[in-house]
């Protein structure tokens, strides 16, 4: 069981809603766009806890709203029990030293004109730590952490490769010597043989530095790899969230089974798992009656398009937001022909 | 049976910079009537560049040479620019990864299937336009007649990739050349859009170069597989032979760094280094320098493409033993 302790970060009644956006001459609504809609979560110090969905389900703007690089709407997050969405200016930034985030993309997340070193000693400047010599000596030390030689400190961006640039985009990241990560889509943008030697790099760093991860990405097989707990985000809700063998291996939510069941196969002779899921993601647009997947739900009841399902504990320890899951009537999954 | 398209020593290169360094080299290869070939590898192992050339789409920066290329017979390969355009949209036509950029933002989707129907076929405004909504339905776009009034911006990301698929199957091709076409969809749309790429493929028997860095994709779709890397062929063989039974270093490699969803590892393999840079490729074997079985004569010239058995053709001297080289080609 999880104990007060344990818990390093935690959101209760989470909320993000972007304005309405106008269509143009005037015309359309201004229904807000509930990016998060409501989210409660907690991540276990040491844990890495994956974070998966569709494009648009609001999985990073949930890392950016915990780490307040986005104002929320409405809700709380906590950090060690301090509450981050009620500090003020100075204090979250004091704070901040503890929290930090690695992007997809390590170009457009780097400084040009700046140097690898430069750009790496930002934070201790913005924090106002150490002297010169310190500073170009801790940065130094980043650079060994990353695997990266010591006289990248004086290049810049371009002269890298894309797995060196996502290096790094980690050093700079752990500079501060966070004890919280938010990786969003920080493996997505390299190939595959890159990607591993990062992925590697994020777990030798976990353990040698007791870090936290919240690891968002829509690779699926990557977030099986390194995560602990994994939680499944479907418009801006928090559907299911379990021990990672215990999500892939017996996804228990319609909507977990219809993503997994897209992963392509491994082997030629592997068969597919039904079913396909029809339609496109749809837009959280609006205040949302029932559950959010009912429309694209193969089990849906009418009781789905009236109430919306409460995250409920299964016998497993799982959490999973679905009527039919919850009561035990879901029908098994099926193996296409 | 006649191969549909042959291609022998296909070579591209970078112009006007020093030492023209090639981004193509000793590409060799056929796709016969009715085959999926998987093209696959990383980023900078020219497999889009691949593509570009078979569509005579190059840009003014970079040229090609071949020794063939022979689509139905005929000779494209040294022929002006001109040549390739009876049989581009006709015979051959390709899909983007990012349907968005192909598609025209202020014409109706309907009518951009028209016009290729139109110019492609001869066909009448109005039949043309009644096609248009046929292959709409074709590609499982629900109330096909009204979406053909829609612009682009107004559908989604997998709907726009679909309409691509109707436009580059309006005018029947033989060969449908599609590169990445779902790497920017998300993982249910992506599994929806390979299910349509199965379904039209063994309806209309028309032949499918997929090119993709997702091995998974290749696993769902590949009959025959061309392994590339740093702009040669590594290896080409059966989808199964490839999967179950690779013997170039870097497909072993690239097989083994990918996370596996069945068994799990404490740590994922990797192939150390990085793809070499265009302008300092290394003079015997790209691969060399990562390559874990690498020898001195690795080094000395770039291994050719032999057969090892029937249909299984691989670009590396360990499996032969690693002979000196006999002869020096130029």
């Amino acid at each position: 069981m999880t104990t007060v302790a344990d818990v390093l970060i935690e959101t209760r009644g989470l909320h993000k809603h972007f304005a309405g956006r106008k269509l143009g001459f005037g015309f359309g609504g201004a229904a807000a766009v509930r990016a998060v809609d409501g989210v409660d979560l907690t991540i276990r110090k040491g844990e890495t806890l994956g974070l998966v969905g569709e494009s648009g389900c609001g999985k990073s703007t949930l890392g950016r709203a915990i780490l307040r690089l986005i104002e929320p709407t409405a809700g709380v997050v906590l950090h060690r029990g301090i509450e981050l969405t009620r500090l003020n200016r100075a204090a979250m930034r004091a704070e901040r030293r503890e929290l930090q985030i690695i992007f997809q993309d390590p170009f457009g997340s780097l400084n040009p004109r700046k140097t690898v070193g430069a750009t790496i000693a930002e934070a201790y400047a913005i924090h106002r730590l150490g002297g010169r010599a310190e500073r170009a000596r801790w940065v130094g030390e980043m650079l060994d952490l990353v695997a990266l030689p010591r006289d990248a400190a004086l290049r810049y961006p371009h002269e890298f490769s894309g797995g060196q640039r996502q290096r790094i985009g980690i050093a700079r990241a752990l500079a501060l010597r966070p004890g919280f990560v938010v990786c969003d889509e920080a493996v997505s943008a390299l190939d595959v043989s890159v990607q591993s030697q990062i992925v590697n790099l994020l777990q030798d760093l976990q353990h040698e530095l007791g870090l936290t991860y919240l690891f968002i990405s829509h690779n699926l097989a990557v977030v099986r790899h390194i995560s602990n707990r994994v939680a499944v985000m479907y418009l801006g809700r928090i559907v299911e969230l379990a021990d990672v063998g215990d999500l892939f291996d017996r996804p228990a939510h319609p909507y977990t089974r219809a993503l997994l069941s897209a992963i392509p196969i491994r082997h030629p002779d592997e068969r597919r798992e039904q079913p396909i899921l029809r339609g496109d993601p749809p837009t959280p647009i609006g205040e949302a009656i029932g559950c959010r997947f009912a429309g694209r739900c193969p089990f849906a009841e009418p009781r789905c398009h009236r109430n919306d399902p409460q995250p409920t504990a299964l016998a497993d320890g799982r959490s999973v937001a679905c009527h039919l899951a919850a009561d035990g009537t879901l029908p098994p999954m099926t193996v296409a022909p | 049976m006649a191969a549909l398209l042959e291609v022998e020593k296909l070579a591209v290169w970078l112009t006007g910079a020093r030492g023209r360094p090639a981004i193509l080299q000793d590409v060799s290869f056929n796709v016969q009537p009715g085959e999926v070939l998987g093209v696959v590898g990383e980023s900078g192992s020219g497999k889009s560049v691949l593509a570009l050339s078979l569509m005579g789409l190059l840009p003014g920066t970079l040229s090609m040479s071949a020794g063939s290329v022979r689509l139905l017979g005929h000779e494209l390969a040294n022929q002006p620019r001109e040549a390739w355009r009876t049989y581009r949209g006709r015979d051959i036509a390709m899909i983007f990864q990012e349907p968005m950029t192909s598609l025209n933002p202020v014409m109706r989707v309907g009518a951009q299937i028209a016009e290729v129907l139109r110019w492609r076929r001869g066909m009448s405004h109005a039949a043309a336009h009644r096609r248009a909504i046929e292959l709409l339905e074709q590609v499982e776009i629900s109330a096909a007649a009204s979406r053909a009034g829609t612009y682009p911006h107004e559908l989604s990301g997998g709907m726009r990739q679909r309409v691509m698929i109707a436009i580059a199957l309006a005018a029947s091709p033989k060969l449908l050349i599609a590169d990445e076409p779902t790497t920017a969809l998300d993982v249910t749309v992506q599994a929806q859009i390979l299910r349509l790429l199965t379904d039209l493929q063994r309806t209309s028997g028309l032949s499918l170069i997929l090119i993709t860095h997702d091995l998974g994709v290749i696993a769902e779709l590949a009959e025959r597989v061309m392994v590339m890397y740093a702009g040669r062929i590594a290896e080409v063989a059966a989808v199964r032979t490839i999967f179950d039974d690779p013997v170039h270093p870097y497909t072993q490699a690239l097989l083994a760094s990918v996370p596996d969803m069945r068994h799990q590892r404490p740590r994922l393999a990797t192939i150390p280094g990085t793809v070499p840079n265009l302008f300092a490729m290394p003079t015997g074997c790209r691969f060399a320098p990562r390559c874990p079985y690498r020898r001195d004569v690795c080094e000395r010239q770039a291994p050719a493409i032999v057969a090892l058995a029937e249909r299984h053709d691989v670009g590396c001297l360990r499996p032969f033993g690693y002979p000196e080289p006999v002869s020096v080609t130029p």
